[in-house]
């Protein structure tokens, strides 16, 4: 094997070390003050709480530097849990032991949030087998006809519309391809220009947009809403999220195709050609095949179910991780997918949204998030709820652009939750409002799987999407001003707590 | 039966065609086009280039198939994103060759500038050339090639085709 180095990673192993003792150095500290809240309860630091905030510090800087892969931080999140036993074990009347430490720390790597996420992931591997994917993208192609213009648009909602039903990623690598042919029509030598940096940068910014209209865009939303559930006590159905993120979705993509076309104006008008050449593409693939008619069968009435919980009162029973299992068994009896593609789930990204639900309610259980909520209100005791939320928001939009979008839920949605009602705030916007943040990185290409997508295209830098990503933030951070403080409440959304 | 030993039915070095790792694309197929192999009384195509460095060691082996892969558009490349994070592979939908069928020749004039090291297969496997025929055969099967290099002492002194087992086990057979 020719370039790899063979020496010590000291720097791998400096950083591994440091978590473990920030661990340590936080579990084995005497004991920390309490704190008291404006309504005068006492909050106590508790030795599991204190494990708690170690085994978060832990797990922040294994996933920030990547030491392991982040699925393997995840593990190490479930196993540190029950070796110190942090999590509080849920203890019956008559004093025995109905769910032990270890069952509850572990059990949430298959919470049914996670095992929606499993469900979500299936989707988008039915829909790239059978090549609906190709089809879709095909008759956009058709319709978006020659000028450049109209080329970033269609592309764009193309891209958006896909993220609806399928995780952004899956989406992104599906589309990557045919942009990379639509520009070797453009350019023929390849080479880097402002269409092709517009055009991916593009394709990256609008999957994260489309990514937060529902919950099958990403997995972050599942992840959100299970903490919702438990911290604040009430569910949010797969209809009520669509309804408030769908405005700012397309809105954002709108806007960021406007963005595109001022910041990365394209040097012809038009690729001459291009429709003549989609429609002999589009006639290659011939009539749609049972699989794929299957799939989309499949996968309309799920969405079908899933939103109509909302609406008709005998459904609201039904779990919605139950519901998209369904088309994950539906998919293997029709034989759309085998045995070989359930090996291909991704388990990196399962355990790692495992982890996230295990270190997010390892900190709400322990109290440490109260703690920690309450040491840091003494900061924002006088801010209005407007910066607040706003602060919370980019909070979350910074974290995303470094770590893991579920990553920088876990770690701000527990706390941020515990802080609202004590400004006035309703759980309910905080909860909206990352969730928008968090899918959007536009800095970093670490930040989502669709920029490091886009960054194959060699078209732009690092840099160059960096330069890009700040007016794009500075916009998305306006359009959510935008909705915090006049659309959202006027579609019904508590803002602020009566 | 005494079947043959490697070293019997290779061809040596000298007499398979070459090229030196800094050949383009271009010239690779210019080589190819114009080599005729004569071994025993037979004449043939060859279907790969052996690639030497400056100290003539063999480096790797450039088949017809691998100068091909070189020259087609970038958007048809296998692609596999590298991520510590997830690692993707794209599949890609051979039909997309229509979008620029226009640009293609253009771009496989550019394409063809290529250094031949970046395609060719480096060495996986190779024989001694007192290695028995049936391993020979096994080797190919295993390593799915068509050619194996043959060693004496640490140094290649020739290659063994599929066409020259295929051809002993003929004279066996028949």
């Amino acid at each position: 094997m020719a370039g790899k180095k063979r020496g010590i990673d000291w720097k791998r192993i400096g950083l591994m070390l440091l978590g473990v003792g920030l661990f340590c150095g936080v579990n084995f500290s005497p004991p920390w003050p309490d704190v008291i809240d404006p309504a005068g309860e006492v909050f106590q630091l508790s030795s599991q709480g204190k494990a708690a905030l170690g085994l978060f510090l832990l797990a922040a800087t294994w996933w920030v530097f990547e030491v392991v892969p982040i699925g393997v931080t995840s593990i190490l999140i479930g196993v540190t849990q029950c070796l110190f036993l942090i999590r509080p074990p849920v203890i019956g009347i008559e004093g025995n032991e109905i769910l032990s430490s270890a069952k509850r720390a572990l059990g949430d790597f298959m919470d049914p949030s996670v095992w929606f996420i499993l469900g979500s992931v299936v989707i988008g591997m039915a829909f790239s087998k059978t090549g609906l994917t190709n089809r879709m993208a095909y008759k956009m192609l058709m319709m978006v006809g020659e000028k450049t213009s109209s080329i970033y648009l269609g592309t764009f909602v193309m891209t958006a519309a896909l993220t609806i039903i399928m995780a952004h990623t899956a989406v992104a690598a599906a589309l990557y391809p045919l942009l990379a042919a639509i520009y070797a029509l453009y350019d023929a030598d390849n080479k880097p220009s402002k269409f092709g940096k517009g055009l991916f940068i593009g394709m990256a910014f609008v999957a994260g947009a489309g990514s937060i209209i529902t919950l099958l865009g990403a997995a972050r939303g599942a992840v959100a809403i299970g903490f919702f559930r438990d911290i604040v006590g009430r569910e949010v159905g797969f209809f009520e999220l669509s309804y408030y993120m769908a405005p700012v979705g397309i809105l954002m993509t709108f806007l960021l195709w406007g963005f595109i076309m001022v910041f990365f104006k394209p040097e012809h008008s038009t690729i001459p050609g291009l429709r003549e050449r989609a429609s002999a593409l589009s006639k290659k693939l011939g009539p749609m095949s049972r699989p794929e008619i299957l799939t989309l069968v499949v996968v309309g009435l799920t969405v079908i179910t899933l939103s109509c919980r909302s609406f008709i009162p005998g459904l609201e029973n039904l779990n919605k991780s139950a519901i998209i299992l369904i088309s994950t068994i539906l998919f293997f009896v029709f034989r759309i997918l085998s045995i070989k593609d359930l090996e291909l789930i991704p388990w990196n990204i399962i355990l790692l949204f495992g982890g996230a639900m295990s270190i997010g309610f390892c900190l709400w259980q322990t109290g440490a998030a109260s703690w920690m909520a309450i040491n840091w209100l003494g900061l924002l005791e006088t801010a209005p709820s407007f910066v607040f939320i706003m602060g919370v928001s980019i909070f979350v939009l910074l974290m995303t652009n470094f770590i893991m979008n579920v990553a920088a839920i876990a770690i701000s949605l527990p706390v941020a939750l515990v802080i609202a009602p004590y400004l006035g705030v309703s759980p309910e916007v905080i909860l909206f409002s990352s969730l928008v943040m968090a899918g959007m990185p536009f800095l970093l290409l670490v930040g989502a799987a669709p920029n490091a997508i886009a960054y194959e295209s060699k078209q732009f830098t690092s840099g160059e999407f960096f330069t890009a990503g700040i007016p794009a933030s500075v916009l998305l951070t306006v359009v959510l001003a935008l909705f915090v403080g006049v659309i959202w409440p006027m579609m019904g959304m508590p803002v602020t707590l009566p | 039966m005494a079947a043959k030993r490697a070293g019997d039915i290779m061809i040596p070095l000298n007499k398979y065609p070459h090229i030196p790792h800094w050949f383009t694309l271009r010239q690779a197929v210019a080589e190819l086009e114009k080599s005729v192999l004569e071994i025993n009384g037979r004449s043939s195509l060859p279907r790969a280039l052996l690639v030497f460095d400056e100290k003539y060691r063999l480096l790797g082996v450039v088949r017809r198939r691998d100068i091909l892969s070189g020259l087609e558009p970038n958007f048809l490349h296998h692609l596999s994103v590298h991520s510590e994070r997830s690692p993707l592979e794209l599949d890609v939908d051979p039909n997309l060759a229509e979008v620029s069928s226009g640009t293609l020749s253009h771009t496989m004039q550019k394409q063809a500038e290529i250094v031949i090291s970046e395609v060719m297969q480096p060495i996986g496997a190779s024989v001694a050339s007192d290695d028995h025929l049936v391993k020979v055969i096994h080797v190919m099967i295993e390593r799915d090639l068509n050619l194996i290099p043959v060693l004496e002492d640490g140094r290649v002194v020739g290659v063994v085709r599929s066409v020259d087992v295929f051809h002993e086990i003929a004279n066996i057979l028949l």
